[in-house]
C-alpha cells in the first residue's frame, strides 16, 4: 500500500480524537511515559535505585543467609560460577566464611540510611543559610559566606575524622559528621540562585503585594530552587555513600561486624591479589548505587521542570 | 500670570493622590573587601511631581535615566535616599511595617518583562489569588471566584487559572500581571514599561486594556516608557526625564504640539509613527547624537548640555530650575526663563 501524506494526517487526527476522550489521569500517565522514554538513562538509574531501595527495605526476606553467620570451613570461597565455587554462595564468602551477597545486601541498608539522612541534614542547613545570605545580602551574606569559605577550605577527612573521634563511631554520629561537612555546597548554590531570583520581577511583585519575607522565601524563591537542589542532592547522596564507605574503610565509620560496603572494602583489601571478589563486589555496589542515583537525579530534574511537563 | 499648580507647591491639594517632593535615589558603588562606597550612581536626583485622582502621568526618558528607579521608590521596593513621597497625604517613607502593608495594597505595579514578572512555578490561580488569600480581600472560600472574575476582566478565560505562565503568550502574560495588580484593589498603578517587551500589535491591546480599567475602577496610573508613542495614547500629562531629573512636564497635547525643551523636541523627532504633528516635526527634526552621559559623574550645569543642539555658554555653569511657561507646563531650560538667575543655586 502506498503511503500518502493525507493518510498520516487522518491517522494523526484519529489519534487526537482518541486522546480527547482521555481522562486527565490517563493523559498525565501517557505524558509521563512519553517523557520517560526521552529519559531512558534516568529510567535505568531509577531502576537501579528501585532495586537498591527494595533490597534495603526487605533484606531479611531477600537475603540468602545470615550476615553474621561464620563458617571457617567455607572461608574465602570464590563466586559460584568459578572453579571451587559453592552454589549456595553466589558471590563467594569472606575471610570468616560469611556469605558476601548477604553482607552486601545488608550493607545497602547502612548506605542508604547514611546517604539520605546525611543529605537531609546538609540540605536543611545549607539551604536555610544560603537563602538568608542570598536574600538579605550585606552583613548576613558576608558572615555566612565567610563560614562557607572557611568550611570549604577545611579538608573533609580531617573534620569528619575529628568529629567522629569526639562523638564516637556510630551510625548517628557518622550522619552528623557527614551532614556537618557537606552542607556548604548547598549553601553556595542556594545563595547564588537566590541572589539571581531576588532581582527577578516576580519577586519584586511579591514584595509589592506586601508578602512577608518568609512567604517570599518559601513560596516564591524556594520552589524555583528545587531543581538545582534536587540535582545537587542526588549527587550528594552518592557522595555521602562514598564518604561513609571511606570513613568505614578507615575504621572510623561503621564498626565490624556490622556489614557496611566501606568496611567490607577495607576487609577485602588484604586479599586483593588472590581473593579479588572480597573488595570488588562491595566496590561495585558503591559504584552502581552512586551511578543509579545520579542518573535518576538528572531525570528527576527534567521531570519537575514545568516547562517540560507539557510538551 | 500663568496658573496651575507648581511642582514645588508645598500646599497639598485635595485631589492629589500622589505627591513626590525632591525625590533622590543614589546607589552607592562599593568596592573592595570592606565594601567602602567609592562613589554614587545618581539615578534619581531631585524629582518632584504629583498625580491626581483618576489621572495618568506618563514618564518618558531614555534607558538608564532613572525612570524605573522612581517607580520602584514609589512602591518602596527601593528605599529613597532623600525626598518625600506623599500618598493620600501620608508620607510613605515613614510607614512602619503594618501600615506599609496597608499602603501597598493601594499602590501596585505592572512590570516590564512579562516573562520574568510571573513566578514560573505557580499556576495562574496562585499568582493572582495569593494576595487575595493572604490579605483576605475576598470572602472566605471565594477567592477562586474572584480570580475568575479578574481573569475575565483583563480579557482572559476563567479556566486559564489552572495553567502555568509558560503556557501563555507575552500579551496574555502581561494581562495576568495586570490582574495580579488589580486583585489588590489599588488606587494607583505604576506601569513600568508595560508594553515595551510586547509585539507592536499586542501593545495597543494592552494599552487599551489599561485605559478601560482606569475608567471602570477609577484608577490613576504612572506609566513609565522610553517611547513617547506609547504614553501618548494613555496619558493626561507627560513628564520627560533626563539623567535623573525632570526636564519638562506638561499636558500631553502641549508636549506633542509645543515641546519646549530641546530634549523633548529630539525625543519627538525620534518617534517614527505619524503621530500628532508628525509630518511637521519630521521636516525640521533635530536628532541628538551620542550616548547618555554616565549618571555616576553627571555633567555640570544643565545635564543635557553635552548633547543639546541649542547649547549656550551658561548651560555648562547654571543648573536650570523647572519653571512654568504655560498653564501646567514646566520646563527646565535656560532658554525659557531662569537664565542667569537660578533659585536652586
Amino acid at each position: 500500500m502506498k503511503w500518502i501524506p493525507e493518510m498520516a494526517q487522518i491517522k494523526r487526527n484519529g489519534k487526537q480524537k482518541l486522546n480527547m476522550g482521555e481522562t486527565e489521569e490517563r493523559k498525565l500517565l501517557r505524558l509521563i511515559l512519553r517523557k520517560m522514554w526521552h529519559l531512558r538513562l534516568g529510567v535505568l538509574g531509577g531502576f537501579v535505585l528501585f532495586i537498591l531501595v527494595v533490597t534495603a527495605l526487605f533484606t531479611p526476606f531477600l537475603a540468602p543467609g545470615d550476615p553474621y553467620k561464620q563458617d571457617i570451613a567455607k572461608r574465602l570461597l570464590p563466586p559460584s560460577w568459578m572453579e571451587k565455587g559453592d552454589s549456595r554462595h553466589l558471590l563467594g564468602t569472606d575471610h570468616l566464611g560469611r556469605d558476601l551477597l548477604t553482607r552486601i545486601m545488608y550493607g545497602s541498608r547502612i548506605s542508604l540510611t547514611v546517604g539520605l539522612s546525611a543529605v537531609f541534614v546538609e540540605v536543611a542547613l545549607g539551604v536555610l543559610l544560603g537563602l538568608l545570605a542570598g536574600f538579605h545580602g550585606g552583613k548576613t551574606d558576608s558572615v555566612i559566606s565567610f563560614i562557607v569559605n572557611v568550611k570549604m577550605a577545611f579538608p573533609f577527612i580531617l573534620l569528619a575524622m575529628s568529629l567522629v573521634a569526639v562523638l564516637g563511631p556510630s551510625l548517628e554520629n557518622i550522619i552528623i559528621a557527614l551532614g556537618l561537612t557537606g552542607w556548604p555546597v548547598f549553601a553556595r548554590v542556594t545563595r547564588i540562585e537566590t541572589m539571581k531570583l531576588r532581582e527577578r520581577e516576580f519577586v519584586l511583585a511579591a514584595k509589592s503585594l506586601a508578602f512577608s519575607t518568609t512567604r517570599i522565601l518559601v513560596r516564591h524563591i524556594l520552589p524555583n530552587l528545587i531543581p538545582s537542589i534536587l540535582v545537587l542532592a542526588t549527587v550528594e547522596v552518592a557522595r555521602a555513600i562514598i564518604r561513609e564507605s571511606l570513613l568505614s574503610f578507615l575504621g572510623l565509620g561503621i564498626q565490624p561486624p556490622t556489614p557496611s560496603w566501606g568496611t567490607m572494602l577495607a576487609e577485602g583489601r588484604d586479599y586483593m591479589l588472590l581473593q579479588w571478589w572480597l573488595a570488588t563486589f562491595p566496590g561495585m555496589a558503591i559504584f552502581l548505587a552512586a551511578l543509579g542515583i545520579n542518573l535518576w537525579g538528572d531525570a528527576l530534574r527534567d521531570l519537575t521542570d514545568p516547562h517540560l511537563r507539557k510538551s | 500670570m500663568m496658573t496651575g499648580p507648581s511642582p514645588y507647591d508645598p500646599s497639598p491639594s485635595a485631589s492629589d493622590l500622589l505627591r513626590v517632593q525632591d525625590l533622590k535615589k543614589h546607589f552607592p558603588i562599593r568596592k573592595g573587601l570592606l565594601g567602602r562606597s567609592v562613589g554614587y550612581v545618581y539615578a534619581v536626583d531631585g524629582v518632584s511631581f504629583q498625580i491626581q485622582k483618576g489621572e495618568t502621568l506618563g514618564l518618558v526618558g531614555e534607558s538608564g535615566c532613572g525612570k524605573s528607579t522612581i517607580g520602584r521608590c514609589l512602591l518602596r521596593l527601593y528605599e529613597p535616599t532623600a525626598g518625600k513621597i506623599l500618598f493620600c497625604g501620608t508620607d510613605i517613607g515613614q510607614l512602619q511595617k503594618r501600615d506599609l502593608i496597608r499602603f501597598r495594597t493601594k499602590m501596585q505595579m505592572i512590570f516590564q518583562d512579562p516573562y520574568s514578572s510571573l513566578n514560573p512555578r505557580l499556576r495562574v490561580r496562585e499568582i493572582i489569588g495569593e494576595s487575595i488569600r493572604v490579605h483576605g480581600l475576598a470572602k472566605e472560600g471565594q477567592w477562586q471566584e474572584r480570580v475568575q472574575e479578574l481573569l475575565s476582566e483583563v480579557g482572559l478565560q476563567p479556566d486559564h487559572m489552572a495553567r502555568y505562565p509558560h503556557e501563555f503568550s507575552g500579551g496574555q502574560r502581561q494581562r495576568i500581571g495586570v490582574a495580579r495588580a488589580l486583585a489588590m484593589n489599588p488606587e494607583l498603578i505604576v506601569a513600568d514599561e508595560p508594553v515595551s517587551a510586547l509585539d507592536v500589535s499586542i501593545q495597543a491591546q494592552v494599552i487599551n486594556l489599561l485605559d478601560s480599567l482606569k475608567e471602570k475602577h477609577g484608577l490613576s496610573y504612572l506609566v513609565i516608557a522610553h517611547d513617547l508613542a506609547v504614553v501618548e495614547h494613555i496619558s493626561d500629562r507627560i513628564a520627560v526625564m533626563y539623567l535623573g531629573k525632570l526636564v519638562e512636564m506638561a499636558r500631553d497635547r502641549d508636549i506633542y504640539l509645543h515641546p519646549k525643551h530641546p530634549y523633548t523636541e529630539a525625543l519627538l523627532a525620534a518617534v517614527p509613527t505619524p503621530a500628532a504633528g508628525g509630518r511637521q516635526r519630521r521636516k525640521n527634526r533635530k536628532l541628538i547624537r551620542g550616548d547618555v552621559p554616565s549618571p555616576i559623574n553627571p555633567p555640570s550645569g544643565c545635564r543635557f548640555h553635552t548633547r543639546c543642539p541649542k547649547v549656550m555658554l551658561d548651560c555648562k555653569r547654571i543648573e536650570p530650575p523647572l519653571v512654568m511657561v504655560g498653564p501646567g507646563h514646566f520646563v527646565a531650560c535656560l532658554l525659557y526663563g531662569g537664565g542667569g538667575s537660578c533659585p536652586n543655586v
